[in-house]
């Protein structure tokens, strides 16, 4: 074989080879690219899976609790305004304390500018009694299951001769929540429509 | 000792050129099976990988129904978050008055007393009364006396000279500024912890 049949040789093998290779290993490599990126992404798909799978299974054990807490802690703010409620707790820590209330104002639910989902219930109250007695009662209106929150406060303190005590009359700007306005209400007219 | 051909040159060349042709044939075949074995081998690991991709498909397939079952267990989570964030919010910036009058009754210096206490979010004014200057600069230190964390900044406005049962005294206007220790914590023990 003279140098001349070796070197059309190589070049039909050249040929035949680049033929095949365009032909095609290069559309195979690129479709064993694709699919081996796709079975990557599917195989890091699937460890999300499992994290999303234990998460919910976690859930599903503490369906209970949550249930109970979302209870405990709707009694802070409750759907309803319940201002009966209302009134009836802020007149029981007074007279658990020994305090008198000598003055109650309470506002409507309005919408509150803290949160779309909450209802603002403002409240004044004024009350009298001794010092240790206003703390009693300032203390026991924080741990109340209802929340209020107390925004402004004013003490004044009056000597009673006849006693020898001091008497602290006390004024408290304070606010309860709900999640729903009075019933009828503009509020909750406009929320219905709303929802509707 | 060197072989003697002696066939006419036509015939040798003959025998040359099939020769050749074999080795072309030869060479070409191996090529083409190289490459047949190449395609073959390529093709059967594209297989395996679609079939892995399938499998793996399939199997993603199946815990997304698993998930769609479960997922209606989220819902009591996001009704928790919810409310959480309610309080949350509805608590935002919220001072014990309790604990910040308990502590003040408990700071206040000797030969001081207040007569009038007011306050909001921000910060207290007090009216009060006291014997000297002494005292009423006892006042400012107490208020700002680091181990009573919820005021600061304590100030004095106002001293006036006055008279109480025949007595001379000072009545005084002072301010002091809410700290983050002022905060109520009751945040905390409303939000039930979920183990």
């Amino acid at each position: 074989m003279n140098t001349r049949n070796v070197l059309i040789a190589v070049l039909v093998a050249i040929l035949v080879v680049g033929l095949w290779w365009f032909l095609f290993w290069r559309g195979s490599s690129t479709r064993l690219g694709d699919i081996e990126a796709e079975l990557q992404t599917a195989v890091q798909e699937q460890d999300t899976l499992d994290t999303r799978i234990a998460r919910l299974q976690e859930l599903r054990n503490q369906q209970g609790q949550f249930d109970a807490a979302v209870a405990e802690i709707s009694v802070s703010i409750p759907a309803d305004p319940s201002e009966a409620a209302l009134l009836e707790s802020i007149r029981a820590l007074a007279r658990e304390s020994g305090l008198d209330i000598v003055a109650l104002s309470a506002i409507p639910p309005a919408p509150s500018t803290l949160s779309e989902e909450l209802f603002e219930i403002a409240l004044n109250l004024g009350v009298e009694g001794e010092y240790f007695r206003t703390l009693q009662f300032l203390f026991d209106l924080e741990d109340l299951d209802r929340l209020i929150r107390i925004d402004q406060i004013a003490i004044s303190a009056t000597f009673d001769e006849t006693t020898a005590t001091n008497t602290l009359q006390t004024n408290i700007t304070a606010r309860a929540f709900s999640t729903e306005p009075l019933p009828g209400t503009l509020e909750e007219l406009e929320g219905e429509e709303v929802t509707n | 000792m060197r072989d003697i051909n002696l066939l006419p040159g036509e015939i040798f060349e003959e025998e040359v050129s099939r020769r050749n042709r074999l080795l072309w044939l030869v060479g070409l075949v191996l090529l083409l099976v190289l490459l047949a074995v190449l395609t073959l081998d390529r093709l059967a690991t594209v297989r395996t990988v679609e079939n892995d991709l399938e499998t793996q498909q399939q199997t993603n397939a199946v815990k997304q129904a698993e998930i769609d079952g479960l997922g209606q267990f989220e819902v009591p989570l996001q009704e928790f978050e919810q409310r959480v964030e309610l309080v949350t919010t509805a608590l935002a910036g919220d001072v014990s008055w309790a604990r910040l009058l308990n502590d003040l009754g408990r700071f206040i210096p000797d030969r001081v007393w207040l007569s009038t206490f007011a306050g909001n979010d921000e910060q207290i004014s007090v009216s009060g009364t006291a014997f000297e200057y002494e005292d009423v600069a006892n006042w400012l230190r107490a208020v700002d006396n680091p181990n009573y964390a919820g005021l600061e900044s304590s100030w004095v406005t106002t001293v006036t000279a006055n008279e109480v049962s025949g007595v001379e005294v000072l009545s005084y206007q002072s301010t002091a500024q809410l700290t983050e220790e002022a905060a109520a914590s009751r945040l905390t023990s409303r939000i039930p912890e979920i183990s």
